[in-house]
């Protein structure tokens, strides 16, 4: 396999293994928030808070994930 | 945050086992089917060898099943429940939507087909429809599946010689013309040619969007590639 080839296959496994896996995670969970959240405004702002935090872990992972590329490219 | 589920009443609830690797993911999946009234969740794995254990050990009526997933892929796994525990439903739950994989997950004659992008009102309604004994394709999935039905999806495919295709997937497993030229006794100059037959009958402009295209088509599998 090309150099250029594992950089794309190792683009393809981190969209599938930890972008498209977290973004379904929020998807999901702010939907059941939408269903289920109830009254607690205290329990809701918790719960927004951890997937503020997933999210933020996520896009860290991106970031790193582009520099690669772009090193690798160069 | 609580929530508990409202069962229905004077029915037992719908069992389903989930299996999926992504712990974040198999997590918000038992906490959603457990709020749903009418069903229940008795059993989560997270590797495919685990599957079938679990299901024979607590007889569900539903197994929602990642199809990539470590030791044995989720379209296996459907394949030996179909033997080992032939009345439990088959609800596939994955990222992969592209062709060689809905193929694959098709012909094993699954009973439902949802994406990972799907909203949770559709993942609800195909856990509805699969427990109430239909099929269901998420819109996406059923796109496809009705283009492989009406041949149009294989179009390029035909139109491709023997040779074409035995030089598509040697690009694929990472070769360059050079290579390939050497590899079948042909010269360079004629591999260019097939080359350019190939990315004309495809609709592309460079070898990576051909192996793109021939990926998406099901023409190479990474199996074959490895």
């Amino acid at each position: 396999m090309s150099e250029a080839q594992q950089v794309r296959r190792e683009l393809a496994d981190l969209l599938h293994d930890r972008v498209v896996q977290v973004l379904a995670h929020l998807r999901l969970e702010l939907e059941f928030v939408e269903r289920h959240g109830g009254d607690d405004v205290e329990a809701l702002r918790a719960e927004l808070r951890r997937l503020s935090t997933t999210a933020a872990g996520a896009l860290e992972e991106v970031r790193d994930a582009m520099e690669e590329l772009r090193e690798a490219s160069r | 945050m609580t929530v508990g589920p409202t069962r229905s009443t004077g029915r037992r609830p719908v069992r389903v086992v989930i299996a999926d690797d992504h712990t974040l993911v198999r997590q918000s999946l038992i906490k959603l089917v457990e709020a749903e009234p009418g069903f229940e969740v008795i059993g989560d794995v997270d590797r495919g060898d685990a599957v079938v254990d679990a299901v024979t050990r607590g007889v569900p009526d539903i197994v929602l099943l990642d199809i990539s997933m470590p030791n044995l892929d989720g379209i296996e796994v459907a394949s030996e429940l179909r033997r080992s525990s032939p009345e439990a439903r088959i609800l596939f739950l994955t990222a992969h939507d592209d062709d060689a994989t809905v193929r694959r997950a098709v012909g094993i004659g699954a009973d439902g087909y949802v994406s990972k992008t799907a909203s949770t009102g559709e993942l609800l309604q195909a856990l509805r429809t699969v427990a109430a004994g239909g099929s269901f394709l998420s819109p996406s999935i059923a796109r496809r599946v009705m283009e492989m039905a009406s041949g149009r999806e294989d179009e390029p495919a035909r139109s491709l010689t023997e040779r074409e295709m035995e030089i598509l997937r040697l690009i694929a497993t990472g070769m360059r013309p050079t290579d390939v030229a050497e590899r079948l006794f042909l010269s360079v100059k004629t591999v260019k040619n097939h080359l350019t037959s190939i990315y004309a009958k495809l609709g592309v402009q460079t070898a990576a969007q051909a192996v793109a295209e021939a990926y998406r088509l099901g023409l190479v599998t990474t199996q074959q590639e490895r």
